[in-house]
């Protein structure tokens, strides 16, 4: 099943992106998307059909809180902030994130 | 906690999660157009990249619906709701299956519920399992004996194995005034303070005996019970300190004590008296007072039955030797010996009979449950067939084997619980039905506690998965896709499920075998019961009993009194004969031991074997019709006095038999307790089948004391037994007022009493093999139908090409009965080795008695036979034309 368009955003990674996405303000799901695209530029898409799934997990866990509220056109959307416990949990990801790339870098850069 | 709240909400605000999800995804949708158009595409070309950018609304939708982890629950709640539409189209179907599995579960947690009372729920009393009867009795068999207050100190007083010693009477006592003549007898039993705490439960109403109660002078007092307070009283709340004429002696009732307020060891009571001790006087001491008594105790914990005995044995023996043994040896007569006391437990003593006789049936139950399943699982594997369509069409749809197969499980769980709750109602009615039978005193406790529904629980759930597996298998199976391929009616029936059913029909009727012969041994037991020789000519035969006082009168005066009662009654209009006895007949006491002879050695097994005994005047044997088949009658007892000291004894035909098989026992000389005794007759035996003693072989009769204590007046008349004890209560009251009488016993109905536990337990197990055969039957008529309705084609064909009507009512009858003898086949043998558990209940027939059990199969033959005769039928009368366009 295909997940994304462009680059399929890596199994696992999309949790991290969407709260990394949502730590400097609030967001609706087409600005993650959006702001996920712009951060990446244009190099990851996240497709709807991964995305929203993506946010109920992240809801269930606590990581996230979703509110409705007045979109920019003035219709109404379902806007996601961090919680207390997602600013934490991104936090530590992040650390694990670039710890386990940093690995994965230096075993290609020995195969290279 | 938001994962639950979370979870909660999806399970239960569905719409308005779902609604919020769909405005979410729209208002992603719409703003992904809005920004393709604000980057310059056209509207609609716009709204079709978004779209594919989208990748799949309902894919998206549903991902997210996964992610909401409610979707076993959904599942199963589309399932339930879709079971529930699918048994209201069809609710006879629904109604068939209820009805079978309510009839299966109700009966067997009826019985579980008997099963749980009796075995594995404690004894109703504190520290039930520590309880413990001291018996004290004869060495010469006199039945028990009466406790003397001072054996009860000693034990009180040096017991450390027992404790607790508690001492109970028992006796039969006059309520109400003389003088208004509203008088009635009821059973009583005389407590001392202290017996409520002693078996745990309190009076409901009221205060408990105290020991100031039991002092000599004290205001006398009594207890009642719940049904006495609610039948005599209306249950009034201020019955409180009414008084209470209880042999003429005004009492005050102080409490009311709930239902199961009951003594281990002692019969039933309407009232509880406050139990004085005796004075320790031994002139002033009335045996007759003390009545019935027992002495019960606990054992101390990590103490057991035995060494208890060697300790209350010991004690006993000290005791013997003091002032007030011998003095209340004295009072009992030189020829009365006392054998030191045994210790039973309550738990080992307590219903042993029902005990055995409820297992019994709950295995009988269980296979009617059995049968009920088979049944259930045939009617749902027909219903699955007739829905291979709807199963493939769903099966195209995308639902997984295991979706179909988890669909057809949860009907057949839907199924079970609706049975099961329907099943309580059944239990409720059967444990009704069976406390009003001749089973209700035993098992009068028995109610459908936490436990018991909890098994019916159990059941509903086990019974699921016992006939759904079969409709789950083969919905889960790929060839139901075919069913859509040939896109008929027509797929017929695979050879495996043919022969699954067939296999459970076969059960059904083995199982069916199996309970009809249990049910048909019973039969033939109550048969023989009924046509067995009692040895005694019961016809008309009722003895009246009466007790006296040990002080009030001398023994002539006694001795008197009773020649004068004996002649009143004789003259009455229509009495054939009037003797005396001991014991009413045909009863006979039962002593245990004690055997010994002079011309041979006594063997252990001799020595130890039950004997039946009763002291009767001469008039006896001819009076109730025993037969003196060698020597004489014994003469009759001139002295005056209340105990028996005669040396003629005679025994009866077995006793002669086993113990001189070679000669005459008319002239030996045998000791029976203390005393030696010379046989001067041999009588016929006395012999009531099904009467759970152990005197069906020794019996022994000694003359009755000139002036006896305790005598029944045996009278063979045409006077009813109502009138008969009211003539005689009438002049026993005229000739001797001190006297105190004891129930009139019809020697006919204490003959039927001996059949009770077998025709109670005919009832039941008749019931069950009676619906056992009935679903059998039910169940092969099923199967036979629906192989007809399958091979309707077959049968169409064969008619078109000439076969007589005849011809496939052979046919279809041949199928059916093919199964029917397999089954019974199976069901005699398994017959042969179950009716085993009944060898105890069982007269005159041996388990596995073949005339039962060729009855059973030609009786089951023929309810194949109509069974099946009526598909067979139906198919012969098929339409060939008709048959072969119905598909």
């Amino acid at each position: 099943m295909r997940r994304s368009t462009a680059t399929d955003v890596l199994h696992g990674t999309l949790d991290l992106l969407v709260l990394k996405a949502l730590s400097l303000a609030p967001l609706h799901g087409w600005g993650i998307s959006q702001r996920i695209q712009q951060l990446s530029r244009d190099a990851l898409t996240v497709g709807q059909g991964s995305l929203y799934p993506s946010l109920y997990r992240l809801e269930r866990k606590g990581l996230i809180k979703g509110e409705w509220g007045s979109s920019e056109n003035n219709r109404e959307a379902k806007y996601y902030q961090l919680t207390a416990a997602g600013k934490r949990a991104l936090a530590a990801e992040m650390a694990d994130w670039s710890h386990y790339s940093s690995a994965v870098n230096l075993v290609l850069a020995a195969d290279n | 906690m938001d994962a639950l709240r979370l979870w909660v909400r999806a399970l239960f605000a569905r719409r308005q999660v779902e609604d919020e999800m769909r405005r979410e995804m729209r208002h992603h949708l719409d703003m992904e157009i809005a920004d393709h158009v604000r980057r310059g595409m056209p509207e609609d070309e716009a709204r079709r990249t978004a779209l594919l950018a989208f990748g799949g609304v309902v894919r998206a939708e549903e991902s997210v619906r996964d992610e909401r982890r409610t979707r076993v629950i959904e599942n199963l709640i589309g399932d339930v709701r879709y079971a529930l539409r699918g048994f209201a189209r069809k609710p006879g179907y629904a109604l068939v299956v209820v009805g079978l599995l309510a009839l299966g579960i109700g009966g067997n947690t009826a019985l579980f519920s008997l099963l749980y009372h009796e075995l594995i729920s404690p004894l109703p009393f504190a520290d039930g399992n520590r309880m413990v009867e001291l018996q004290a009795t004869g060495a010469q068999g006199t039945i028990m004996l009466p406790l003397d207050e001072s054996l009860a100190d000693a034990w009180r007083q040096n017991a450390r194995a027992v404790e607790q010693v508690t001492i109970i009477g028992w006796s039969e006592v006059t309520l109400g005034d003389s003088a208004t003549g509203l008088t009635r007898r009821a059973a009583a039993n005389a407590l001392p303070s202290g017996a409520s705490h002693f078996i745990g439960i309190a009076p409901e109403l009221g205060r408990d005996i105290e020991p100031e109660d039991t002092l000599p002078g004290a205001q006398p007092v009594a207890l009642i019970t719940d049904a006495m307070w609610r039948r005599d009283y209306g249950a009034a709340r201020d019955v409180l300190g009414r008084p209470l004429i209880v042999d003429g002696v005004r009492h005050a009732i102080i409490g009311v004590v709930p239902v199961d307020y009951r003594m281990p060891f002692v019969d039933d009571a309407e009232l509880f008296l406050a139990r004085r001790p005796l004075p320790a006087s031994p002139a002033a001491t009335d045996l007759a007072l003390r009545g019935d008594v027992e002495a019960l105790a606990k054992l101390r914990p990590k103490v057991g039955v035995a060494q208890a005995n060697r300790e209350m044995s010991a004690i006993f023996a000290r005791w013997s030797e003091s002032p007030a043994a011998v003095a209340f040896a004295s009072q009992l007569g030189g020829g009365v010996g006392l054998d030191a006391p045994r210790v039973l437990r309550a738990i080992d003593e307590v219903r042993p009979v029902v005990r055995e006789m409820v297992l019994v049936l709950f295995g009988a139950v269980s296979l009617v449950l059995l049968i009920a399943c088979a049944n259930v699982a045939n009617l749902l594997l027909v219903r699955a067939w007739s829905r291979q369509r709807e199963l493939a069409v769903r099966a195209a749809m995308g639902a997984s084997r295991f979706r179909l197969a988890s669909q057809m499980l949860t009907e057949s769980l839907l199924l079970a619980v609706i049975g099961a709750g329907a099943g309580v109602g059944v239990a409720a009615f059967t444990l009704r039905a069976m406390t009003h039978s001749a089973l209700g005193q035993q098992v009068a406790g028995a109610r459908l506690e936490p436990a018991v529904l909890g098994w019916c629980g159990l059941l509903a759930v086990a019974t699921a998965m016992l006939f759904g597996s079969a409709p789950a298998r083969f919905a889960a199976e790929g060839r139901v896709i075919d069913a859509l391929k040939a896109g008929a009616r027509s797929a017929s029936a695979g050879a495996g499920a043919r022969r699954f059913r067939a296999t459970m029909v076969g059960l059904e009727i083995a199982l069916s075998v199996t309970l009809l012969s249990g049910a048909g041994l019973l039969v033939r037991t109550l048969v023989a019961m009924q046509r067995a020789d009692v040895g005694m000519d019961t016809r008309g035969l009722v003895s009246v009993q009466l007790n006296f006082p040990h002080t009030r009168l001398s023994d002539t005066a006694r001795a008197a009194a009773v020649r004068n009662i004996q002649s009143r009654l004789a003259a009455l209009p229509s009495v054939q004969s009037v003797s005396l006895s001991t014991l009413p007949a045909p009863k006979l006491g039962i002593g245990v031991g004690g055997l010994a002879f002079e011309d041979r050695p006594v063997n252990p097994s001799d020595s130890l074997a039950a004997v039946g005994f009763n002291d009767v005047e001469p008039a006896y044997f001819k009076g109730v019709g025993l037969r003196v088949l060698a020597g004489r009658v014994f003469a009759a007892d001139p002295r005056m006095t209340g105990i028996v000291k005669s040396d003629e004894i005679m025994v009866n035909e077995r006793f002669a038999r086993r113990f001189w098989p070679n000669s005459s026992a008319v002239g030996k000389r045998i000791r029976y307790g203390k005393t030696w005794s010379t046989i001067v007759g041999v009588v016929s035996d006395v012999e009531i089948p099904g009467a759970k003693d152990r005197v069906k072989d020794l019996q022994l009769y000694m003359p009755i004391a000139g002036a006896p204590y305790q005598v029944a007046f045996v009278v063979r008349s045409s006077i009813p037994v109502s009138r008969l004890d009211a003539y005689f209560h009438a002049i026993a009251h005229e000739v001797s007022p001190p006297a105190r009488f004891r129930e009139a016993v019809v020697a006919d109905e204490a003959v039927a009493k001996g059949h009770a536990v077998q025709r109670s337990m005919l009832i039941l197990l008749g019931v069950f093999a009676g619906v056992a055969l009935l679903l059998a039957a039910i169940g092969l008529h099923a199967v036979i139908s629906f192989s007809v309705s399958q091979r309707t084609r077959e049968i169409g064909m064969r008619l078109a090409l000439g076969a007589e009507s005849g011809d496939v009512i052979r046919l279809v009858l041949g199928q059916g009965l093919g199964i029917t003898i397999v089954g019974v086949a199976c069901g005699a043998m398994a017959a042969v080795a179950a009716t085993r558990v009944l060898r105890s209940y069982l007269y005159g027939v041996q388990p596995g008695d073949p005339l039962t059990l060729a009855a059973v199969a030609v009786g089951l033959l023929l309810i194949a036979v109509i069974a099946t005769l009526i598909p067979a039928l139906r198919a012969a009368r098929l339409d060939p034309v008709e048959a072969l366009r119905a598909e």
